[in-house]
């Protein structure tokens, strides 16, 4: 009884607002969700966002530094590169590639990575021994440096860097897969769906997926942060995708020679990843404690 | 233990050929096999010129035929030429490796040992000051793009405060102070990603052996604390680490290329950088078999300790 009179007079206190308000910040990913949410918005709608041409420089307008510095002025909020581009609308339109890039990485590794975890684990036997062998020899292979030979023989392109990163992303799904289906086809209730006729497809399909469709939800947004990482990367050094796409890794590269006379064209592509980035790791944080604790050791 | 590790070797070895494959076939996707040797492969150039270095490098025989002739060369420890310098590859990578190499190591050192150490403050003092600022920092370190941190201290320490070099390796001539001063920027940027993966992992495996039956034990006792922490725990919670220092170690490469890219440095990753730039098959092939080979025997390394520092692992 004290308990609940304490409760309710919290309840209407201004301390207890906060607290409730702290709470609900703690509990839900909401920051995570407001940066990852206006990216998205700000990546589809960039053309209606924006008055200016992303690949499109304005010679008047060289080097215009942020509007809170210097001379800088509220028709480049973030200033301009160095042949008048302005940095906030190619920024939006990095985000457009930045996240279209990673987005399909990550779908197209996460079910191929799904797959052989399934039927790795339903299958058993030499299937299960081989594609677990290739899985090991994925994980040892230094895709950077893959990265770097493709870039040679076919050349700098959108294609090329989300085939890679998509290679480079199945793995880890399919080893904790494959790990979740060996201990779940043992229960009763698979054999039970034998004995009911289900076929083999048909039971990896309605009875273990949505077993393990949590892992795969967990290691998924774990892994998006790392994909961004890597095509800023590749882009950064040239190999990735063309330089007349705006991405933030090609913009970093770009300032690098003005660290100098306009920091701010490297600087605001970099937080723009970092927050990004960020973000997305928190939700995937968020989603393994609420999903699987388990998978703690994963991050 | 002795299968243990013959397996280990024998399936380095099968790694290795993989790579071998997968490197060969890669080189060989492109629209023209002309381009990785050459970049702008049809643009200004005889067809007769064209012949001639087809057959130069071979590329004018069937793909197995080449794939052998290559794989037999690279038995004998022969990477080839370089394209544009035009000397043996092995000599050009050799001569970067101790740069890579002395960055690396000097690295390693800044990532493991303040990582673990870290890791195990901020488990046993949870949800204090130490474990929010270790995990911030650690948070900054696997969201961050090396080569734009790389960027940002460069800016600060350099340009701003003038403390610290922004680039290349030092002259041989300098004091050995003014050489350090080099390896200060570089080796943190590289250091940062596995240093907070070092944290994150002993921090998570530490917390969940702290709480185990055999360390409750170990209290009633009267173990001192010290003991319970640096050689109960710590002990056992190693282990998370050590397997994921395969990972660790990838990062160490992929940090290379970039680090060794803002900062100038005369290494191998930068050597693979130009050479992408300069379509040199020869000694970008090289680079990545040497990354290979250097990774999978780290990664052999790593199995030993773990075998070391777990028994279960040697008997079963």
């Amino acid at each position: 009884m004290a308990a609940t009179t304490r409760m309710l007079s919290l309840a209407r206190s201004p301390a207890g607002a906060f607290k409730r308000t702290f709470d609900f910040f703690r509990r839900w990913p909401v920051i995570p969700g407001l940066i990852i949410g206006s990216l998205a918005v700000g990546a589809i709608f960039a053309g209606f966002l924006t008055p200016y041409d992303p690949k499109q420089g304005d010679l008047t307008a060289r080097s215009a530094p942020p509007a809170w510095v210097g001379d800088g002025e509220w028709a480049h909020p973030l200033g301009t590169d160095r042949v008048g581009r302005d940095m906030l609308s190619r920024l939006l339109y990095g985000a457009r590639v930045s996240l279209m890039v990673a987005g399909v990485a990550v779908s197209v590794g996460t079910i191929t990575g799904t797959l052989a975890g399934l039927l790795a684990g339903y299958v058993g036997g030499m299937v299960d021994e081989l594609l677990m062998r290739l899985v090991d020899l994925w994980s040892a292979l230094p895709f950077l440096l893959i990265a770097l030979i493709v870039a040679v023989s076919v050349g700098p392109s959108l294609w090329m860097v989300i085939g890679l990163l998509a290679l480079s992303s199945w793995s880890a799904g399919a080893r904790n897969v494959r790990g979740e289906v060996l201990s779940l086809k043992t229960r009763d209730y698979v054999a039970l769906a034998k004995v009911a006729g289900a076929s083999h497809t048909r039971i990896m399909y309605r009875h273990l997926l949505p077993q393990v469709i949590h892992v795969v939800i967990v290691i998924t947004t774990l892994r998006i942060g790392s994909l961004i990482i890597a095509e800023a990367g590749l882009s950064f050094l040239g190999v990735g995708v063309p330089a007349s796409v705006p991405t933030w890794g090609i913009m970093i590269a770009e300032g690098r020679q003005y660290l100098l006379t306009a920091w701010w064209i490297a600087i605001f592509p970099g937080m723009a990843i970092f927050a990004t980035v960020t973000a997305f790791n928190f939700l995937g944080d968020w989603a393994r404690d609420r999903l699987d604790p388990r998978l703690r050791q994963l991050a | 233990m002795r299968r243990f590790l013959i397996r280990r070797a024998v399936f380095s070895i099968l790694t290795l050929w993989g790579v071998t494959i997968l490197v060969f076939v890669l080189s060989r996707l492109g629209p023209d096999p002309l381009l990785v040797y050459v970049r702008d492969a049809t643009y200004g150039i005889s067809p007769e010129t064209i012949a001639a270095l087809k057959e130069k490098w071979g590329l004018d025989r069937p793909l197995v035929v080449q794939y052998v002739k290559w794989v037999g060369a690279l038995l004998r420890g022969d990477l080839g030429e370089s394209v544009g310098a035009q000397r043996s590859v092995v000599l050009i990578i050799s001569e970067k490796v101790p740069a890579t190499a002395q960055l690396a190591a000097i690295a390693w050192v800044i990532a493991t040992v303040p990582g673990v150490a870290l890791g195990v403050l901020s488990a046993v003092k949870r949800g204090s000051v130490w474990d929010y600022t270790a995990r911030a920092i650690a948070l900054i370190g696997q969201a961050t793009p090396p080569f734009w941190l790389a960027l940002v201290m460069i800016l600060v320490f350099s340009v701003q405060l003038d403390w610290l070099p922004s680039a290349t390796r030092g002259d041989a001539q300098d004091p050995f102070f003014t050489r350090l001063r080099h390896y200060i920027m570089p080796a943190l940027v590289l250091a940062l990603g596995p240093w907070a993966a070092y944290m994150r992992l002993t921090r998570s495996s530490m917390l969940e052996v702290l709480d185990t039956e055999f360390v409750k034990l170990a209290r009633a006792k009267g173990v001192g604390n010290t003991v319970i922490l640096w050689k109960h725990a710590l002990r056992n919670a190693l282990i998370q680490p050590l397997t994921v220092s395969a990972a660790v170690l990838a990062s160490f490469i992929a940090g290379a290329v970039f680090v060794e890219t803002v900062f100038a440095w005369p290494g191998i990753g930068r050597l693979a950088v130009q050479a992408t730039l300069d379509n040199d098959f020869p000694i970008l092939a090289g680079v990545v078999l040497m990354f290979g080979v250097g990774y999978l025997a780290l990664n052999f390394l790593a199995d030993l300790a773990y075998a070391v520092v777990d028994p279960r692992i040697r008997y079963s």
